[in-house]
């Protein structure tokens, strides 16, 4: 099985953020880390190369600081990496990288491609599905279970208040993986050694320039969202309170 | 045509999602502030009964997208059928709850249009005639507001809990149905 993960790095979770200037992003002097997400979605290939043998490729489009997160992933065991280097892919939508990532890998002949279920920093969840319909290929979101079938593979979704539903794939296709589907290993010392041998391949923007455009959406502002704190008062007889009570807690907090 | 808002509700196992009311409300409160005509749609196999249910509410037309392909639920399906009936009615805003069925098969469908999807809003801003949408970031460290930056259809899906389903406003009468039925080749 030839498996691509698509894997992006972002600010570390507990790192402060800052905003720039403009107020239309953050400003660039964070820590960074690999977007968890992807590292199920890593992991998941791994284990499946694991039985059933093929190749796990890796993936990024970025700055040079995020070829951080193609090394790690070559220390834990993928074969080789992409690196879609410059600092132009950072500020692309969902679209544009989806169509980059299509753009970097059309000589490849991959069985799957995964990607986490959604990123850190935008949250959009949008890559992997987008990706697919570009590829002309199925594709399935929130992956908790992988199996290999005679005609492709059988995958268990995760659906909302705790149902499942498992679908027949053909092959090739796009998974999203849902995090928890495993746990993450480490990364063991003669891997970080081999991962330095391992072939990573640079694409400069020019080679794929062709195949983005304009962003079709724009952050126009980025701000810290205003917490406002409230205390109101409910007042009558106790059942009439009671009942206004539920009726806040059912449709305002949204916890019944 | 008149620019219009579809709001697309969800029916799964034989129920209306009742996170769809929320997203008619959304787009009641769009469709009073830019003055364009709401309309909802439901799809599925069998959909009248859906659609009647929600042409009780304050919309003007009430859309059954009915094709047996549509059952049980398939992204290819799904995405495929609404192409057809959005790109014949050509509505400009569509509407969705952020629902894991919507998640999976909106950002397939928005780019088979050659669009954009703004998808997981807690809420809209009109600034002048420039319609906003904001977006949790980084985990909620961050708010965005998001423009379009392409022609419309333009779509946009609403959070669980981003407007209040039970604030939906009825209509005084019911709204007319219309019956879509969608012939799509399934591979």
């Amino acid at each position: 099985m030839k498996i691509l993960v698509c894997m992006k790095q972002v600010p570390q979770k507990d790192a402060p953020l800052k905003l720039n200037e403009a107020g239309t992003w953050i400003r660039e002097d964070v820590s960074y880390e690999v977007n968890e997400p992807d590292a199920f979605a890593l992991e998941e290939a791994l284990r499946q190369k694991e039985k059933h043998g093929g190749e796990v490729v890796v993936i990024t489009a970025g700055p040079a600081r995020a070829q951080q997160v193609l090394r790690e992933a070559l220390a834990k065991g993928a074969d080789r990496a992409i690196h879609l280097e410059d600092n132009a892919f950072v500020g692309l939508d969902a679209a544009n990288t989806a169509r980059a990532f299509a753009s970097a890998i059309k000589e490849e002949k991959f069985d799957l491609i995964f990607t986490g279920l959604q990123s850190d920093d935008y949250g959009y969840a949008q890559t992997g599905v987008v990706l697919a319909e570009l590829l002309g290929w199925p594709h399935a979101t929130i992956i908790m279970q992988i199996e290999k079938t005679e005609a492709g593979i059988k995958v268990k979704r995760e659906l909302e208040a705790g149902y499942f539903q498992f679908v027949d794939m053909p092959l090739p296709a796009v998974l999203t993986i849902q995090s928890g589907i495993n746990k993450l290993r480490y990364a063991t010392l003669i891997g970080i050694k081999q991962a330095k041998n391992k072939p990573l391949r640079k694409v400069a923007l020019a080679e794929v320039q062709a195949a983005i455009a304009g962003n079709m959406q724009k952050i126009e502002r980025l701000y810290i969202p205003q917490k406002t704190k409230n205390t109101e008062f409910l007042e009558g007889p106790p059942g009439e309170v009671a009942k206004k009570l539920v009726e806040k807690l059912r449709n305002e907090v949204r916890v019944l | 045509m008149p620019d219009s808002i579809l709001v697309i509700v969800e029916q799964r196992e034989g129920k209306l999602n009742r996170v769809s009311w929320e997203t008619i409300t959304a787009g009641q409160a769009l469709a009073a502030e830019t003055g364009w005509t709401l309309e909802a749609a439901v799809a599925g196999n069998s959909v009248a009964a859906f659609a009647n249910e929600i042409a009780a509410k304050k919309v003007a037309k009430v859309y059954a997208v009915e094709s047996p392909t549509l059952e049980p639920y398939t992204p290819d399906a799904f995405s495929a059928a609404l192409k057809q009936f959005i790109a014949a009615r050509q509505p400009k805003l569509v509407l969705m709850p952020h629902t894991y069925q919507v998640r999976d098969f909106v950002p397939k469908l928005a780019t088979a249009m050659g669009r954009t999807a703004i998808s997981d809003c807690i809420g809209y801003k009109k600034e002048g005639d420039k319609l906003l949408f904001t977006r949790q970031m980084f985990q909620g460290k961050l708010a965005a507001d998001v423009s379009f930056a392409c022609d419309a259809p333009w779509f946009v899906t609403f959070q669980n809990g981003a407007f209040r389903g039970d604030k939906v406003e009825a209509g005084a009468s019911a709204a007319p149905v219309e019956s879509v039925k969608i012939e799509i080749t399934v591979a």
